[in-house]
Formats: C-alpha cells, structure tokens, sequence
C-alpha cells in the first residue's frame, strides 16, 4: 500500500465485518500528511438531552463545506437501500416457502389418499360423511404442521443467527472463511411476524390445501376397489 | 306383511357406467322382515344393483327409497346417514380396515353415528361379538382371524347401529362351506329377528334359505319367487337339489347363462 508516496507492507492482522464492504473490511491508523488525505471522520459525541437535528445544523453552518449529520441519518443513507432489498428479499422467500408447503402438501395429501383408497371407499360405503373424513385428514396434517412450526421456530431462535453468519463468511469468504468469526450478524427477531403471522400463513396454507386435496376422496367408491 | 310400506321400493332404477347401461330399469320392493336373495350371472348387475339401492354410487335414472327416504331428494351427508343408521352391510371379502382390531372395526359404524359413548358403544360391540362366537378375537388384528371369523366380525359391524335393511354381497362367497352354513345361520336368525336381509349370492344353498329369490340377467330381473321358506326346502327335495330347482326359473328368460 502506499501511503504519502513511500510503499509500506503492511500485514492484516483482523478485519471487522462489513456489508458495505463485500463483507469484511480491516482499517489501520497510520501517519500522514495532510494535503494527500481525502475526507476526515470526526465523531461527535453530544451530552444527553442534547438535540442532534439542532446541533447538527448548527455545526454545518458553522464548517462548510464540512457535512454535519445526524447518525441516525447517516445510517439511514447509507444502509437503507440494503435494509429495503433484504426485507424484500425476505417477504419473497416467505412468500415462496409457504407456497411451497402448500405444493408439497397437496401432493403429500394426494399420495396418503391413494394409499388409503380402500378403507376410505369402505367407511363412505358404510356411511361416513365425506365431510368428517376430509376433517380427519386435515387435522392430521395441521397436527404435523403444529409439530413442525414449534421445532422450527425453536431450531431457528437457537441455531439460526450462527448458521445465517456461517452461511455469511463462507458466501463472501469461501470454504477457508467458514467459522472464522467474521460474520456477527444479530438477528432482529419480530415476534409478531415470527411467532404468529408466519406460522399462521403456513397454518393457512396447508389447512385450505389439504380441505381442497381431499375433495378428491369423494371418488373412492366401493364399487371401484379390486377384491383382493 | 305385503301391504305395508316396503322397506326398500325401486322404480325404474337405471344405471349407466360411462354410457355403458348395466341396470335397465329395475323395478324392486322389499318388505318388511323378507330374507331376499339376488342371483345370477357375473357381471348381471347385482353388485351394482346393491350399490344403488344404498346410495354409495348414484343412479342414473329412477327413483329408490329406503325406509320411507327418497334417495334422490337426500344430500350426500343425509345420504351417509340414512346408510349408517338404516342400512347394514356385508361384503365377501369382509372389507374391513387393517389398521383397527377388530372390535374397533365393529364399533367403527356406531363411532362414525356418534349415538352413544364410547365404553356403551365397546359394551354393544362384545355382545354382539359374544352372540357371534367371536368375543375372543375383540383385540386382534384383521390378520389374525380365519375368514369366517372375520365375515362374523363384518356381520357384527353390520348390527351395531341396528339397522332395519341388511345388504350382503356374497358374505358367503369367500367361505367353505362349513363356514358358510354358519354365517348364514347367524344371517337366518338376524332375519328371523325381523331385520330385512337382501342378499347377493352365486350360491345355490344360501337362496335355498330365502323365502324370495331375484335372477337378474343383463341388468334385469328376470324372475322373482316369492314363497315360503318350507316351500323352497320341499322343492330342493323334491327335486333333489337346488339346481333343479332353480332351473324351474330358467323358462322365464331365454337368456339365462349356466349359473
Ligand atoms: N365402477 C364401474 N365402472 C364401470 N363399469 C362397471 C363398474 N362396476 C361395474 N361395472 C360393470 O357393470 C356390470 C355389472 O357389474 P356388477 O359388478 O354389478 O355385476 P355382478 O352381477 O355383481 O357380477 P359378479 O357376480 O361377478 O359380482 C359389469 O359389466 C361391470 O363390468
Ligand atoms: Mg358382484
């Protein structure tokens, strides 16, 4: 690297995490003269009950051509795109999983009912209602959906955040970043969407799907099943 | 004992299978207490007939009712009920369900009807199986019993909600011939008891023990004796045997097949 125009070694010895940055980013203080310098940070911590907005517009009155912010609207600028991409990318992801339950319900649904063609053409040829034998299958899936929902929910709040940050390193890092520690990404959890919302969409989804797949048990007739 | 209402009145009853008819308009009351058995050729129609008369597959044309219900006028749901309270059935190959032992697959009809809780509906179910001779079989599976111990199994799910019309598809079809006798004892006594019982048989001796015989050819009734049961056994020996007798039948029809 050079710097002031001498060229110095200089050795990486830990790097911090960076989104920003193509995931990670090292920093060094080093010596220099000023005219080669480019932009200077200077943070400004202000007493409590101090009113930012106000100081800062009164410091960049004062410093032109110095830009004076506010840290919460710096944050804003240069990490709101990001934020708004990855809440879209996670209402798409939301959106595709509990469409793809529905899918793999309708055909796990469809696939059981097959199976259970003879003693579902018995109970309708005895007398069971259509309507409580489709009940009886969707109460079995909403019981494994159940089951499913708390494991899930459980695996995610405790394994979650360390296998996302493992994912993390080895996508910008390759398979030698893998478990170094770079990616500390804290998961902010809304209880609401997690814990409610999203397991009521499944719930939803694989309820209606699985009602409408077993319309289809209507077909099984007596008259149709092959003695033995 | 004709003048009442019949339990089971088919008018013109058709049934088409993809445009192919197998039932052309059977007309078919049954009374009250009448052990009826329907004979006739493979493929004549008298599985299909039963499947009508009980609303488990639909008819195409006619009307069909039971115990004073028209079929036509019933949903699918009131249909299932009418089946499940009114009518019994039994079937050759027992059609019961392997994931049940067999208590539960006699009590299986009563839990379906909700009528009563569960330890009266258990109770219900050993005392028939214990009429039966087979109350020693209730925790077994359905692997686990001979096939004229699970026909009685089937005979018992047919009582438990005490039906007024038994349908049977050739109960005795899968049976030797001991086990046969025995099941038609027990469908005898049932009968004897005031239950309606219609019968699907091949089998020459289970008609010899009804007071009423169909033959169904080509998805018609093509002849129908109506007499005492004393008069069917005098004609079997009489004419030393059942065939004879049932070929007195044959000069009705000039399509009958051999039986
Ligand atoms: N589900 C079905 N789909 C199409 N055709 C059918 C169906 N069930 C029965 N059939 C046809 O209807 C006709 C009558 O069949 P059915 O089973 O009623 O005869 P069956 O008198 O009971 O014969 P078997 O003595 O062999 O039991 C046959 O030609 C049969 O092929
Ligand atoms: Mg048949």
């Amino acid at each position: 690297m050079e710097v002031g125009g001498q060229v110095r070694d200089l050795t990486i010895v830990g790097s911090y995490q960076d989104i920003t940055n193509g995931g990670k980013t090292a920093k060094s203080v080093l010596p220099t003269q000023g005219n080669d310098v480019m932009w200077y940070v200077v943070g400004v911590a202000l007493a409590p009950g101090t009113d930012a907005a106000a100081t800062a517009q009164a410091y960049g009155d004062q410093l032109a051509p110095a830009k004076v912010h506010d840290i919460e609207q710096w944050r804003a600028q240069t990490l709101r795109p990001i934020a708004r991409q990855m809440t879209v990318t996670a209402a798409i992801s939301a959106v595709v999983a509990v469409a793809l339950v529905g899918l793999m319900t309708a055909l796990f649904t469809r696939m059981i009912l097959a199976r259970d063609a003879g003693p579902i053409a018995v109970q309708r040829a005895l007398g069971a209602d259509d309507g409580g034998l489709r009940a009886q299958y969707v109460t079995r899936t909403v019981l494994v959906l159940a089951l499913g929902v708390v494991v899930g929910a459980v695996a995610a709040a405790t394994l979650g955040e360390a296998m996302f940050n493992l994912m993390f390193e080895g996508l910008y890092g390759g398979m030698e970043a893998l478990g170094r520690g770079t990616s500390r990404i804290d998961f902010a959890v809304d209880p609401l969407l997690t814990y409610v919302l999203l397991p009521a969409a499944l719930l939803g989804s694989v309820s209606l799907v699985t009602a409408a797949s077993a319309r289809s048990l209507s077909d099984a007739r007596i008259s149709a099943l092959t003695t033995d | 004992m004709t003048t009442s209402t019949p339990v089971l009145d088919a008018r013109g009853l058709t049934k088409a299978f993809d445009g192919t008819t197998v039932l052309h308009g059977v007309d078919l009351q049954v009374h009250d207490g009448e052990l009826v058995a329907v004979m006739g050729p493979s493929g004549s129609g008298k599985s299909t007939l039963l499947h009508t008369i009980s609303g488990m597959d639909t008819m195409t044309g006619g009307t069909v009712s039971v115990a004073g219900q028209d079929l036509g006028s019933l949903s699918q749901k009131q249909l299932a009920r009418l089946r499940l309270t009114t009518m019994g059935f039994v079937f050759q190959h027992g059609h019961l369900l392997t994931n049940l032992c067999l208590l539960d697959n006699v009590v299986l009809p009563a839990y379906l009807a909700c009528l009563a809780p569960r330890e009266e509906l258990n109770r219900r179910a050993l005392a028939l199986m214990e009429r039966m001779g087979v109350a020693g079989l209730a925790t077994r599976d359905v692997s686990e019993a001979s096939g004229g111990q699970l026909q009685r199994i089937g005979i018992c799910r047919a009582l438990i909600n005490e039906p007024t019309i038994v349908l049977g598809d050739e109960p005795t079809g899968a049976l030797d011939s001991t086990a046969a006798a025995e099941v038609l004892d027990i469908l005898g006594e049932i009968n004897a008891e005031g239950t309606t019982v219609v019968l699907v048989t091949h089998d020459a001796t289970v008609a010899a023990r009804a007071d009423r015989v169909l033959y169904m050819v080509d998805g018609r009734i093509v002849a129908d004796r109506q007499q005492g049961r004393c008069a069917a056994v005098d004609l079997e020996r009489r004419h030393g045997g059942v065939a004879a007798w049932l070929t007195e039948l044959q000069p009705r029809s000039a399509v009958l097949g051999p039986v």
